[in-house]
């Protein structure tokens, strides 16, 4: 009797033990950024489709597009400059950079062309197709469509630590400049608040 | 001497023969070996057999990242860095298994855990890696992830409690300052000082022309003028915008790390035969052959200084440890006491072999990052735009040169900062 008592007690104690340490794993949640919270999280793909979904959307629900096509007549044709990593965290610009250009592209409201580096790469093969292309199929040189607008940004955090609470606030700024006079006519903000809590406990 | 005293004994002596058996050092070992006759690639090489071990996977990715560093190959070391970082991170939480096993079996049961200078050194060397590949806003999420990690360790000043920010705040302060944020480079700069000041190391002379030129530009009259007080005779040119040439910053990365050895006590009751063994660790300094360095670009020069002191760190990091480490092994001595107390009254046999085999695996943990440096220099040179060739001359404390190497072809844009590093065993 004495035995299984002690057998028992200590199934109750390895119980509790694998109950207490299976809520000890690390939780994320995702709060409004109107949410008063003192922490922060990673960045990831989630954030980086939302962000740039959001931003897109309030981008083509704006006068500047409507502005344009009154005066200029057409689709305007924008290029994604550079957007700066500015947080604390090691962000791929590049995934962040593509889903902008895939909401641009889709929304189908805008001209989109290709810039920086694949830009070099798409006139050098121009070049190679100038020596080694049939005249039928050769695509031209000084035939590409010039940007009307640049779109750039920064991606920013605010952290804050507390014991094993991380305490972060992301801010994405994105600004639509004029290539002809350098006019702002399009200004963007998002915010994203996270709140990580690390595992006191680890198996 | 009679044969049950001689039986008894006899766990003593294989203790003494078989505690000096190594397993995991000796890779550690082959791979020193290497680089002490500047080959990092056969040491990454003598490094690949310690990759499947689970607890120790945050140390071989450090010394991986490292090797990688030291053959050029920068990408990779980056990546190898970013897994020691993720692994150490979810390192800081308990494990119960490891703390027990530690209390009753070994230190060595334990998941590698970077110490606090280690992780600081670690995003140094990331930062670095960052530099050198031209990456300036990757080198600053370095920065700021450092200056996290150190709030981490003390929230109100943001500051290593035993040192070891000095060079690492430093280095954010160059970071900040080639992004054009002035007031930032200022803070790093004045949190160096303040860390040199502590520490009672001297404070580098370039260190403090920095100081002298951002409290200038930025206007902080009061704190300009206690600067030109306490560095009078520093030679600091104001900062003209747009800025004008360029600069090189060279790093040398001297000598290796102290490395960790086995200290141990064996002793034995006459009357049981109970073995009681208490191992530790303790450090062997590796004076490099190097004691300074000068960077030479045609009639110009910059003296190296002394930036960071890996070996007190290290030092003083296993200094706070011991306690708790030899608290540790006299708790895993009584825990082996009472079990081959138990087992002996079963079987006299089963108690020798519970007696020896506690012993046997009574052994101090002398893991530790051993490709960091022993110390850092710094030298920081302006230049004209245009190409330059670099060359940099090793010396040792005798003042006669040790090695010169050459960096060609560096070319300086208005404004570019270049950083080298030179690591030299």
């Amino acid at each position: 009797m004495q035995v299984r008592q002690v057998g028992a007690l200590t199934w109750v104690i390895m119980l509790l033990v694998v109950l207490a340490l299976s809520g000890c794993s690390t939780r994320v949640d995702r709060v409004g950024a109107e949410e008063t919270h003192d922490l922060s999280g990673r960045w990831n793909d989630t954030d980086s489709r939302m962000v740039s979904e959001e931003m897109v959307a309030d981008l083509l629900s704006r006068a500047w597009l409507t502005e344009h096509a009154e005066r200029r007549g057409g689709r305007p044709t924008v290029i994604v400059g550079e957007v700066r990593n500015l947080s604390h965290e090691h962000i791929n610009v590049n995934t962040f950079i593509r889903d902008i250009e895939r909401e641009l592209i889709n929304a189908g409201r805008v001209t989109f062309v290709a810039g920086g580096r694949e830009r070099e790469a798409i006139r050098e093969e121009r070049a190679d197709q100038d020596l080694h292309a049939t005249d039928a199929t050769r695509s031209a040189m000084g035939r590409e469509i010039g940007a009307d607008y640049m779109l750039t940004g920064t991606i920013n955090t605010i952290m804050d630590v507390e014991g094993r609470t991380q305490v972060a606030y992301y801010q994405v700024d994105l600004a639509l400049t004029s290539m002809a006079d350098n006019r702002r006519v399009w200004v963007g903000q998002k915010k994203i608040k996270k709140v990580i809590q690390r595992g006191r406990f680890r198996s | 001497m009679n044969p049950l005293a001689t039986w008894r004994l006899l766990p003593l002596l294989l203790v003494l023969v078989l505690s000096g058996c190594a397993t995991h050092g000796q890779a550690l070992n082959r791979m020193e070996g290497h680089l002490l006759s500047q080959q990092p690639e056969q040491a990454l090489q003598a490094l690949q057999p310690l990759q499947g071990a689970n607890r120790n996977r945050a140390l071989y990715e450090l010394n991986r990242g490292m090797l990688l560093r030291m053959q050029g190959e920068l990408e990779a070391s980056v990546e190898a860095f970013e897994k020691a970082k993720t692994l150490g991170l979810s390192l800081d939480a308990i494990s119960i298994s490891e703390s027990l096993g530690a209390l009753t079996v070994a230190e060595n049961v334990r998941s590698y855990t970077p110490d606090v200078h280690e992780r600081i050194l670690l995003h140094v060397y990331q930062a670095l890696n960052f530099l050198e590949l031209g990456e300036f806003d990757a080198a600053r999420v370095e920065a700021l992830q450092l200056d996290l990690a150190l709030r981490r360790l003390d929230p109100a000043t943001g500051r290593a409690p035993y040192g070891g920010d000095a060079f690492a705040r430093y280095l954010t302060g160059v970071i900040y300052e080639a992004a054009g944020e002035w007031s930032d480079a200022m803070i790093a700069y004045r949190l160096a000082l303040r860390t040199y000041d502590e520490q009672t190391q001297p404070a580098p002379v370039s260190l403090a022309a920095r100081l002298l030129a951002l409290s200038d530009y930025l206007d902080l009259v009061d704190e300009h003028a206690e600067y030109r007080h306490r560095f009078n005779g520093i030679d600091w040119a104001p900062i003209d915008l747009p800025v004008t040439g360029g600069e090189v910053v060279v790093i040398l990365h001297n000598g290796l790390a102290p490395r960790k050895y086995e200290r141990s006590v064996t002793t034995q009751s006459y009357d049981t035969g109970q073995l009681y063994r208490v191992a530790l660790p303790a450090l062997r300094r590796r004076p490099p052959t190097v004691a300074s360095f000068s960077v030479h670009a045609g009639e110009l020069q910059s003296q190296g200084e002394a930036a960071e002191w890996v070996y007190q760190l290290a030092d003083s990091a296993l200094e706070r440890q011991l306690p708790g480490l030899t608290a540790r092994a006299l708790t895993r001595n009584v825990a082996r006491h009472n079990a081959a107390k138990r087992a002996r009254e079963e079987n006299p046999f089963l108690g020798f072999l519970v007696n020896l085999g506690g012993a046997l695996s009574e052994q101090a943990d002398v893991r530790s990052w051993r490709t960091l440096p022993d110390n850092i220099q710094i030298a920081r040179l302006r230049l004209a735009p245009g190409s330059h060739t670099l060359t940099v001359k090793l010396w040792d404390s005798a003042g006669r040169l040790v090695e010169e190497r050459e960096i060609a072809s560096l070319n300086l844009d208005e404004g570019d900062l270049r950083v080298v590093s030179l690591h030299w065993m």
